[in-house]
């Protein structure tokens, strides 16, 4: 199952991991630049600083707000991202090893939830999350969040619990375990790579949405980062507050970065490798 | 210690077909008991009834007299040898090894003692800090032996340990394989559609086709007294030559011409049936070669396969005049039945012979068998 791709050639493949490399990291850069330069350089037109300031970070950490909602963020993403992963394993499993009525029915479904343009159920969550008196909460954000992402979660776990032999299996429970420490101890380090996979799409998913986090929530109760930075003021009605933008957004792109590198390496193709013949 | 009793077990399959059907036999404690069969027959799902992996539809297994039928794998105390080996890819060799220990929660110095005794058995000393990745095929088919026999089971399942590997360690294997289970006197079942395993480690061997027991008893009684064309046809290689008959005067009229038959022929059985005749390969010779006797016939050479210690023949008959100057016309004539009929016949390896070349060649009557054309049974076996 090793994937072989073709060595890159020289020079021109040189040239074009920079083009690219440079093409999807320039904004990046230019926003911390911005969320670096004092107020008073923001519209020097310079690419990097000409003197480093902290200013924005301490004014958006010093603004109530913020910090609320990066804790919002936090919370909902993470609840979101383990209750997802939790029912996809078992949904995948039972998919996979089960033999069950309406199974491809199901299976199915799921795409076509996927599917759903996001914005045509936003209106009627609105009114019903205001009579289920889940508007501007929590689970008002985390159940929209699950319905979305476990369809994703489902089929990518449903190709990689297909990867583990049945055998596997079998031979756990021969050598005596019960279903559960079959489950627990063979199969499921076997999947890791696809959990952590997963899990990182619908954390990423959970944490970006600005859609959901806009429109169902309307306090620091439940707004996400992104919704909160959107709020954000100039320290005066005629200063933009660019530099603080900059500053929040550099700030909740580092969780999403560290999570992917810690994660990356557990994502190891091929980890099924020996267990049956070769 | 184990002995395993099958009472009439059978399994039907959730879509109705019949997988196993009232196999009722003995596996005596100790013994080395081989299933066998061609792909298809049921062989591998009988074993995972055995151990739990299937359930039984009707009938009962019992292990020294104790029902099982509904007893969990976990608690059958039997260990098993999958065809894909089934190692664990994310543990060690060693941890491999320890799994089944470990959840039967042995003390950690008890859990390294005998995996190191297992290792030693079974020379995985240096490999016991690899991944199963890392291993050849002939060391992973090792360390799933190891697993298997680190726990003491009192029974022993092999589904077609040897299939993965080539030849020549298949070759080796065996020989371990026949050692191991020697050396620990643990029942042991195994599965294998290879005839000659079966012969060559069995104690006792059945032979399956399509979820039905075909016969029953040690490799010699299976190969000298098949109970039915089937069991003759699958044990034995090359396989046994059919050839449609008639008896007529205590006479097999053999397409290869008439063979007189011993007076000890069931012959009150036989008559008015229609008779298929079996030949070994081995059961031919070579006249003038051998101090053997029998009837002799003429063919033509279609195919010689030369092994080294063997040769095979691979013959056409043809009617020759020594037939036809017996007083049985009949016999010579061309058998619209048996056209193209072709013999496979073993013979000293030093004959120098090629493609259409002319042959005369005898057969040992007396270890000829006769099946019934219609159903296929043995008229010689159990009379």
């Amino acid at each position: 199952m090793e994937l072989k791709l073709p060595r890159m050639n020289g020079f021109l493949g040189a040239l074009g991991s920079i083009l690219a490399v440079t093409y999807a990291l320039l904004p990046v850069i230019w926003i911390i630049s911005l969320s670096l330069k004092p107020g008073r350089e923001l519209n020097d037109a310079r690419f990097f600083p000409n003197t480093f300031s902290l200013e924005h970070y301490r004014t958006v950490f010093n603004d109530p707000q913020f910090p609320a909602a990066l804790l919002n963020s936090v919370g909902i993403a993470s609840i979101a991202t383990g209750l997802s992963i939790l029912i996809a394993v078992f949904a995948a499993y039972a998919i996979v090893r089960l033999d069950f009525r309406g199974k491809r029915w199901i299976f199915y479904s799921t795409l076509a939830v996927a599917m759903f343009p996001p914005i045509s159920v936003v209106g009627p969550l609105f009114d019903l999350w205001r009579t289920l008196r889940l508007f501007d909460t929590w689970p008002g954000l985390i159940l929209p969040y699950l319905s979305f992402t476990l369809p994703l979660a489902i089929w990518t776990l449903t190709a990689f619990f297909r990867e583990v032999p049945w055998d596997l299996e079998r031979a756990a429970r021969v050598d005596g375990a019960t279903p559960s420490q079959a489950f627990r101890q063979v199969i499921l380090p076997l999947v890791a790579p696809g959990i952590f996979a997963s899990a990182i799409l619908v954390f990423i998913f959970a944490w970006n949405d600005f859609l959901f986090a806009a429109s169902l929530t309307s306090t620091d109760r439940a707004r996400t980062v992104p919704v909160a930075i959107a709020f954000f003021t100039g320290s005066s009605q005629f200063e933009l507050p660019t530099g603080s933008i900059a500053a929040a957004s550099v700030v909740v792109t580092i969780p999403v970065i560290a999570l992917v590198l810690v994660f990356q390496r557990r994502i190891i193709a091929g980890l099924t490798a020996g267990a049956v013949k070769g | 210690m184990a002995e395993i009793v099958l009472d009439h077990v059978s399994k039907r399959f959730a879509g109705g077909a019949w997988a196993i059907r009232k196999a009722n036999f003995t596996i005596k404690d100790g013994e080395f008991f081989i299933f066998v069969g061609p792909s298809g027959c049921g062989k591998s799902t009988l074993l995972h009834m055995i151990v739990g992996l299937e359930d039984i539809t009707e009938g009962e297994i019992r292990v020294d007299g104790n029902r099982i039928n509904e007893l969990d794998p976990k608690d059958r105390n039997m260990a098993m040898v999958f065809q894909s080996y089934a190692l664990y890819p994310h543990m060690t060799v060693r941890e491999n090894i320890a799994f089944p220990l470990k959840l039967a929660k042995l003390a950690r110095d008890e859990i390294k003692r005998r995996v190191d005794e297992v290792a030693a058995i079974l020379q995985l000393d240096p490999l016991l800090d690899r991944k199963p990745s890392d291993l050849s095929g002939g060391q992973r088919q090792r360390v799933a032996m190891g697993r298997a026999i680190v726990r003491r089971p009192q029974v022993f399942l092999l589904d077609e340990p040897l299939s993965n590997l080539d030849a020549r360690l298949r070759v080796q294997m065996r020989t371990e394989i026949a050692g191991l289970q020697e050396r620990l006197g643990i029942t042991t079942i195994y599965v294998t559609h290879d005839q000659t395993e079966a012969m060559v480690l069995g104690d006792r061997v059945a032979l399956l086709r399509s979820g039905e027991v075909q016969q029953i008893g040690t490799p010699k009684e299976l190969y000298e007294t098949p109970r039915n064309e089937f069991v003759a046809g699958f044990i034995g290689s090359p396989s046994m030559n059919f050839l449609n008959t008639e008896i007529s005067d205590s006479r097999l009229l053999l397409p290869i011409g008439p063979c007189p038959l011993p007076p000890s022929f069931p012959f009150d059985r036989l008559s008015n049936r229609n008779v298929v005749a079996g030949i070994r390969p081995e059961h031919f010779y070579l006249p003038g070669t051998s101090h053997r006797t029998g009837p002799v016939f003429s063919a033509k050479t279609v195919l010689v396969e030369w092994l080294g210690a063997d040769l095979y023949l691979h013959v056409q008959p043809v009617p020759s005049r020594q037939a036809s100057t017996r007083d049985e016309p009949s016999a010579i004539e061309p058998d619209t039945r048996q056209a193209g009929l072709v013999l496979i016949a073993r013979v000293p390896p030093d004959l120098r012979l090629k493609r259409g070349d002319p042959i005369e060649l005898g057969y040992d009557a007396t270890k000829i068998h006769l099946f019934d054309a219609d159903t296929g049974e043995s008229f010689l076996w159990n009379h």
